[in-house]
C-alpha cells in the first residue's frame, strides 16, 4: 500500500519530466517504434513475399498429392489404369514453343491443363494464375505472360501464331513464383497425350502409389518432399527484430544515463525526502514503461501501414505472385514484448546506479568515483574470452550445438568489445593530445562521457558486425557458385543481402547522429566557451563533426573483427568447399565511408542548430 | 515518547573520509543535543563540516564513530528502509536552492514525503495546504517552482520539513541564495514553527539569521568551538542577559 | 556633532522649550541615545550665538523659555539633510584596536580574543534580533529601522571577525 502510494507520487514526477523533456521522450518513443517497426512492417513483407511451403508446393503441384512425369506420352485412360480407386487425377503439359507475331518472336514454356484443373478446388490450382481476362477454352486461343507479350510487342486482345496456327489472346497469365518468365497457356485437347500428371490420392495409399509407379519407371514428386517447416521465418524475424531491439536498448540506455546524471539532485532531493531505492527505480521503470508502449503502438501503425503502402510493389521487386500483404499476430506480439523488455532493460542500470548513488553525494552534483570503466574492462575481457572458447568447443560438437555456439560466441565477441569500449575511449583520449583541436575535443569529450559513450559503440559495432557478417559469407558462396559454375538463382537472395548491410549500415549511422545530438545538446556549455573565446562557426561544426566521426570509426574498427569472427566460425561448420572470403570493399566503406558520412551529417546539423536565436 | 526528549542527540559523532593516510576528518568528535521547540543556529567558516553534521543528523550519512539518535531511535540500529521511513516522518531537509522538484506544484511538493509514506492522496493534499498555510503561502499552492520567487520556493521547502508529523528540520545555508528581506522573512517563519514546539537545525553564513535562533554553536575544523571562560558551556553561546 | 542638527530638526516642527527638546529627541530616536538636558542648553545657547534658534518672546503662562528655528537655522538644517553622512576619518574603534595591537605583538590568544568578541557580540545581535521579533511594525517603525541598523553593525563586526580568523589562519598555513 505505501509502495503503491509511493509508486504514484513518483511515477507523477516521472511522468512530468517526460512532458517538460519532450525531445529526449520522442527520442526513446520513436527508438521503440522504429524497432517495432522493423519488426512488424519487414516481418510482414518478408512473410507476405517469402514462398510459404504451401505456396511452394502449389506452383509445382497445385493441390495435388504427387506429381508424376510418365515414361512415355500417354492418354488419361492408360494412367488412371496405374491408380488405385479414389484417386483424383488431372492431366497438364509443358514444351517450348515459338510464338510469332508479325516479325516478332518469342521462345514460350507453353503449358496447357485439363479443363477445370486450374480452377478453384481443381488439382492444379495455384500452378499458374491469370491475372487478367480468361484461360483458353478452344484451340485457338492463347494466353500469354506479360513479359512473351512485351516480346511479341502485342497485348490482350490480339493474334499470335504458334505451330503456324492464328491463336487470339484471351488473357494474361504468370507463373506464381516467376513472374518473369515467358510462358504461354492454351487449352488441353481432349485426348491428348502427355507425360505430366497431377495426381491426388488418400493420405493412405500416396506411399504406395509414389513406390509402384517409380518402380514402374515413372519420376514422381512428392507433396510431402517438398513441404518444409515454417519455422525458418519465424526464427529469421525474430533474429532480426531482436538485433533490431538490442540496438534499440543500448541507444535508450544511453540516453537514460545522461537523463539521470542529468536529474542526479532530483534524485538525491526524493531520497532525502524518504524514497527508497526501490521506489525510485520502480518509478523510473513505470515511466519507461509508459513511453516503450506508447512507441509499440506507434510502431505497429507505422510498420502495418508501410507493409501496405508497399505491399503493390513487391510483386515487381521480387518476381514472383505475393498475394496480400499477410500481418503476423506474432511478430506484433513478440515485437511489443521485445520492444517493452528492451527499454525495461535499458534503464536497468542507469536507474540502480542513479537509485543507489549515496543521497549526500547525489546532492552535491558531484560524480562518483569512476572505477566503472576497469569493471568493464574486465567483464569486457571475461566475454571476449568465454566467447572464443564456446565458439572452439562447439565447432566440433554436433551440427545444431555448432551452429548455436558460433551465434551466441560471437553475441559475446560484441558485447565483450562493447564492453572494453569505454576503456579504450579513456586509452585513446590519452593519446589525442597531438591531435588537431577538433579531433582532440571528440576525443577528451568521448572518453569523459565514456558511460554513455560505451553502449553507443556497442551499438554502431554491432549494427555493422551484422553486414560485415552477411557481406562476407555472401562473398563466400558467390566464390562457391563461380568455382562451380552451377545454376543457382541467388539473384533475389543477393538482393536481400544487399539490402540488408545498407539497413545495418544505415542503423550504425542513425546511432552515431543519435549520440552526436545527446552529446551537442549536453556539451552547449563547451559551445558557449569555444564561441567566447573566439570559435568560428565552422569551427563549431567541426567539433560536431568530429564528435560523430571519432565514434563511427571506433565503432567501424571494432565491427571489422566482430563481423569476421562468426563469418569465420560458419564458414568452418557449413562445408569444407567454402572458402572464407574478406569483403575489403565493404570494410573499407565502413572504415572511410561511414565516419565521412557521420562527419557531414553532424557538420551540416550543427550549423542548423547554432543558427537558433540565442537569449542574450 | 516523552515532549521533553531531546529531539536530537549527537553523542561524541566524527565523520572521517577516506582511509589511511588518505583519510579526511570532516567532523568531530561533536555533541549536539536539541530540545523540541528549539532553534540552533550553527555558524563557522567554509569546509569546517557544518554541511556534514547536518548530513549525520538527516540519516543522510553515516557516521564512522559516536551516535546519532532521532526523535530517541539511534540510526545505526535502522536498516536502510528504517532510515528511509524516518526521512519521510521525523526529518526534513531544507538547502540553499532546488530543494523542489520541478515537475510537481508546489502543493505536490509538499504533499511528497506524506504520499511516498502512503498516505491517501486527499489527506496528502490537506496536510500539505495547512503546510503552506503555516507558511502564508496558501494562495501560491497551485504554481510549479519556476513561478515562485527565490524566497517562495525556500518558504515551500520550510512547509514540506514540517509538513504532517514532521518534527525536525535541518537547513542547510536556506538562506544563503536570498535578499535579506525574503531572508528575514524565512527567520520569522522557522522561529514561528519552532515557537509552535518544533524544532529546527539551522546552518548559516548570515549572523543576523542566526541570531533569530535559541543557540548560535560555532564549528571550526570539525569542532564546536569554545567560547572561552564565561560561556556556561563548551561550545555554547548563552544568550538571554538582557542589556 | 548631529545634536545641534537633532534640536534644529525639531524646532522646525514646532518651538519646544526644553525639556520639551529632550523628551522628543529621546522619542524619535526610541531612546537609542539618552540626552542629560545640561546638554540640551549648552547646545541651545550655541545656536543661539550662532543665529540659528531666537527665544520667543514670554508669555504669561509660565516660567519656561522657548525657542524657535530662525531662516538662518532652516537654510543649514536643509543643508544637513541633504549632505550624506561621511565618517572621516574613521571614528575610534576599541576592538579594532585591540585586535591590531595583538597581532602587532603576535600575540598567540588573538584566536581565542576574537572567540569571545565574536560570542559577545552574537549574544548582543541575539538580544537585538529578540527586540525586533517583539517590536510591531506598524507603530514602532522608527524602533524597527534603527533596530536593523545595529543589528547590521554588529552583523558588520562579525564579519570583519570572520575575515580576521581567515586571514590569520592563512597566515598559519602557506
Ligand atoms: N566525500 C568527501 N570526501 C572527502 N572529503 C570530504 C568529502 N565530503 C566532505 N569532505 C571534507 O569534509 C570537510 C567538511 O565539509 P563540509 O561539511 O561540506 O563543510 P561545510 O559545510 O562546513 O562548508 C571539508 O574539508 C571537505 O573537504
Ligand atoms: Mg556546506
Amino acid at each position: 500500500m505505501r509502495r503503491l502510494s509511493a509508486l504514484r507520487a513518483l511515477l507523477r514526477v516521472e511522468l512530468r519530466d517526460a512532458l517538460r523533456n519532450r525531445a529526449r521522450s520522442w527520442l526513446v518513443v520513436s527508438l521503440v517504434a522504429l524497432g517495432m517497426a522493423a519488426m512488424v512492417g519487414g516481418g510482414a513483407l518478408f512473410r507476405t513475399a517469402r514462398a510459404t511451403p504451401h505456396e511452394r508446393c502449389a506452383s509445382v503441384l497445385g493441390e495435388a498429392s504427387l506429381r508424376v512425369r510418365t515414361y512415355d506420352a500417354t492418354t488419361r485412360e492408360p494412367f488412371e489404369r496405374l491408380l488405385p480407386p479414389g484417386a483424383r487425377v488431372a492431366a497438364f503439359s509443358e514444351r517450348a514453343a515459338l510464338l510469332r507475331a508479325g516479325s516478332r518472336e518469342a521462345s514460350t514454356a507453353l503449358w496447357s491443363f485439363e479443363r477445370g484443373a486450374l480452377d478453384a478446388g481443381g488439382l492444379a490450382q495455384g500452378m499458374l494464375r491469370v491475372l487478367e481476362g480468361r484461360a483458353p477454352r478452344d484451340a485457338g486461343e492463347i494466353a500469354l505472360s506479360r513479359s512473351a507479350l512485351e516480346a511479341l510487342g502485342v497485348e490482350r486482345g490480339a493474334a499470335v501464331d504458334l505451330d503456324g496456327r492464328s491463336h487470339a489472346i484471351v488473357g494474361v497469365v504468370a507463373l506464381p513464383e516467376q513472374l518473369a518468365s515467358s510462358i504461354a497457356l492454351v487449352a488441353f485437347a481432349p485426348e491428348q497425350e502427355t507425360r505430366l500428371w497431377l495426381v491426388h490420392a488418400p493420405l493412405d495409399a500416396q506411399a504406395r502409389l509414389a513406390d509402384d509407379l517409380h518402380a514402374a519407371g515413372h519420376s514422381v514428386q512428392r507433396r510431402s518432399e517438398l513441404g518444409e517447416s515454417d519455422g525458418f521465418e519465424q526464427l529469421v524475424t525474430f533474429v532480426l527484430g531482436g538485433f533490431a531491439f538490442f540496438e534499440v536498448a543500448l541507444v535508450i540506455g544511453a540516453v537514460f544515463a545522461v537523463g539521470l546524471r542529468r536529474r542526479q539532485r532530483e534524485i538525491g532531493l526524493v531520497g532525502a525526502n524518504g524514497a527508497t531505492a526501490g521506489d525510485v527505480v520502480g518509478a523510473l521503470w513505470l515511466a519507461t514503461l509508459v513511453l516503450a508502449a506508447l512507441g509499440v503502438l506507434l510502431g505497429t501503425l507505422l510498420g502495418a501501414g508501410c507493409a501496405f503502402a508497399l505491399g503493390p510493389w513487391l510483386d515487381a521487386w521480387n518476381g514472383r505472385w505475393n498475394g496480400a500483404v499477410e500481418l503476423s499476430g506474432a511478430h506484433i506480439a513478440g515485437g511489443a514484448a521485445l520492444g517493452l523488455a528492451s527499454a525495461l532493460l535499458a534503464t536497468v542500470l542507469p536507474a540502480l546506479a542513479a537509485a543507489r548513488l549515496p543521497i549526500v553525494v547525489a546532492l552535491s552534483g558531484r560524480r562518483p568515483v569512476a572505477t566503472a570503466s576497469r569493471a568493464w574492462l574486465a567483464l569486457g575481457a571475461a566475454l571476449l574470452g568465454a566467447g572464443g572458447l564456446w565458439t572452439a568447443l562447439g565447432l566440433r560438437a554436433g551440427e545444431f550445438a555448432a551452429a548455436a555456439s558460433v551465434l551466441g560466441g560471437s553475441i559475446a565477441a560484441v558485447l565483450g568489445l562493447g564492453a572494453c569500449s569505454p576503456w579504450l575511449l579513456g586509452v585513446l583520449s590519452r593519446c589525442a593530445s597531438r591531435l588537431p583541436l577538433a579531433w582532440r575535443l571528440a576525443a577528451r569529450d568521448a572518453a569523459r562521457f565514456r558511460a554513455r559513450n560505451g553502449p553507443v559503440v556497442t551499438a554502431v559495432l554491432a549494427a555493422l558486425s551484422v553486414s560485415i557478417a552477411l557481406a562476407s559469407l555472401a562473398g563466400s558462396v558467390d566464390e562457391l557458385v563461380a568455382a562451380q559454375a552451377r545454376e543457382v538463382s541467388v539473384g533475389a537472395d543477393r538482393e536481400l543481402v544487399g539490402i540488408a548491410i545498407a539497413l545495418s549500415a544505415f542503423t550504425g549511422l542513425i546511432v552515431v547522429l543519435i549520440a552526436t545530438a545527446l552529446a551537442t545538446t549536453e556539451s552547449s556549455a563547451d559551445a558557449r566557451v569555444l564561441e567566447a573565446v573566439g570559435a568560428t562557426p565552422v569551427v563549431l561544426r567541426t567539433v560536431a563533426g568530429a564528435r560523430a566521426g571519432y565514434l563511427a570509426l571506433l565503432g567501424a574498427l571494432l565491427a571489422a573483427p566482430a563481423g569476421l569472427y562468426p563469418s569465420w566460425g560458419l564458414v568452418e561448420l557449413a562445408d569444407a568447399k567454402l572458402a572464407f572470403h574478406t569483403p575489403w570493399r565493404v570494410l573499407a566503406a565502413f572504415a572511410l565511408g561511414l565516419p565521412l558520412l557521420a562527419f557531414l551529417s553532424a557538420w551540416f546539423a550543427a550549423g542548423s542548430a547554432s543558427q537558433r536565436p540565442r537569449p542574450r | 515518547m516523552n515532549s521533553h526528549a531531546p529531539i536530537l542527540e549527537l553523542e561524541s559523532v566524527t565523520r572521517v573520509h577516506g582511509a589511511g593516510a588518505r583519510a579526511v576528518r570532516a567532523l568531530g568528535p561533536v555533541s549536539l543535543t536539541v530540545a523540541p521547540g528549539e532553534l540552533v543556529a550553527i555558524m563557522g567558516p567554509s569546509g569546517a563540516g557544518k554541511s556534514t553534521l547536518l548530513a549525520l543528523a538527516g540519516a543522510l550519512d553515516e557516521p564512522s564513530e559516536g551516535r546519532v539518535r532521532v526523535a530517541g531511535v539511534d540510526l545505526a540500529t535502522q536498516s536502510r528502509a528504517q532510515l528511509a521511513a524516518l526521512r519521510r516522518r521525523a526529518v526534513g531537509y531544507v538547502f540553499q536552492d532546488l530543494n523542489l522538484l520541478p515537475g510537481l506544484t508546489a502543493a505536490e511538493n509538499v504533499a511528497l514525503p506524506l504520499e511516498l509514506d502512503g498516505l491517501g492522496l486527499a489527506r496528502a493534499r490537506e496536510e500539505a495546504a495547512a503546510a503552506l498555510e503555516r507558511v502564508r503561502l496558501g494562495t501560491l499552492a497551485q504554481r510549479f517552482p519556476d513561478e515562485l520567487s527565490g524566497g517562495e520556493q525556500q518558504r515551500v521547502a520550510i512547509a514540506r520539513a514540517f509538513v504532517g508529523p514532521r518534527k525536525l528540520l535541518l537547513a542547510d545555508e536556506p538562506t544563503g541564495a536570498l535578499d535579506s528581506v525574503s531572508g528575514e522573512m524565512c527567520m520569522r517563519l522557522l522561529r514561528a514553527q519552532c515557537d509552535a514546539g518544533r524544532s529546527a537545525v539551522l546552518v548559516t553564513h548570515d549572523a543576523t539569521h542566526a541570531a533569530w535562533a535559541d543557540r548560535v554553536l560555532y564549528l571550526r575544523d570539525g569542532r564546536f568551538v569554545d567560547a572561552g571562560p564565561d560561556a556556561s558551556s563548551p561550545a555554547v553561546l548563552r544568550a538571554g542577559r538582557s542589556a | 556633532m548631529s545634536v545641534r542638527n537633532s534640536l534644529l530638526a525639531i524646532l522646525a516642527a514646532q518651538p519646544t522649550h526644553g525639556y520639551g527638546l529632550k523628551a522628543r529627541f529621546e522619542q524619535s530616536t526610541s531612546g537609542a541615545w539618552p540626552l542629560n538636558i545640561g546638554q540640551v542648553y549648552t547646545t541651545l545657547a550655541r545656536l543661539e550665538r550662532d543665529g540659528l534658534v531666537e527665544p520667543e518672546p514670554v508669555h504669561d503662562e509660565g516660567p519656561r523659555q522657548t525657542w524657535r528655528i530662525t531662516d538662518e537655522g532652516r537654510r543649514q538644517l536643509g543643508e544637513w539633510f541633504a549632505s550624506p553622512v561621511a565618517d572621516d576619518p574613521p571614528p575610534r574603534d576599541e576592538l579594532a584596536i585591540k585586535v591590531l595591537l595583538a597581532v602587532a605583538a603576535d600575540r598567540h590568544d588573538v584566536t581565542a580574543i576574537l572567540d569571545r568578541q565574536r560570542a559577545a557580540t552574537v549574544e548582543r545581535l541575539q538580544d537585538l534580533t529578540r527586540q525586533k521579533m517583539r517590536a510591531d511594525p506598524e507603530r514602532e517603525l522608527p524602533w524597527l529601522l534603527l533596530l536593523d541598523a545595529l543589528i547590521l553593525k554588529a552583523n558588520a563586526e562579525l564579519e570583519w571577525l570572520a575575515l580576521c580568523e581567515a586571514r590569520l589562519s592563512q597566515r598559519g598555513a602557506p
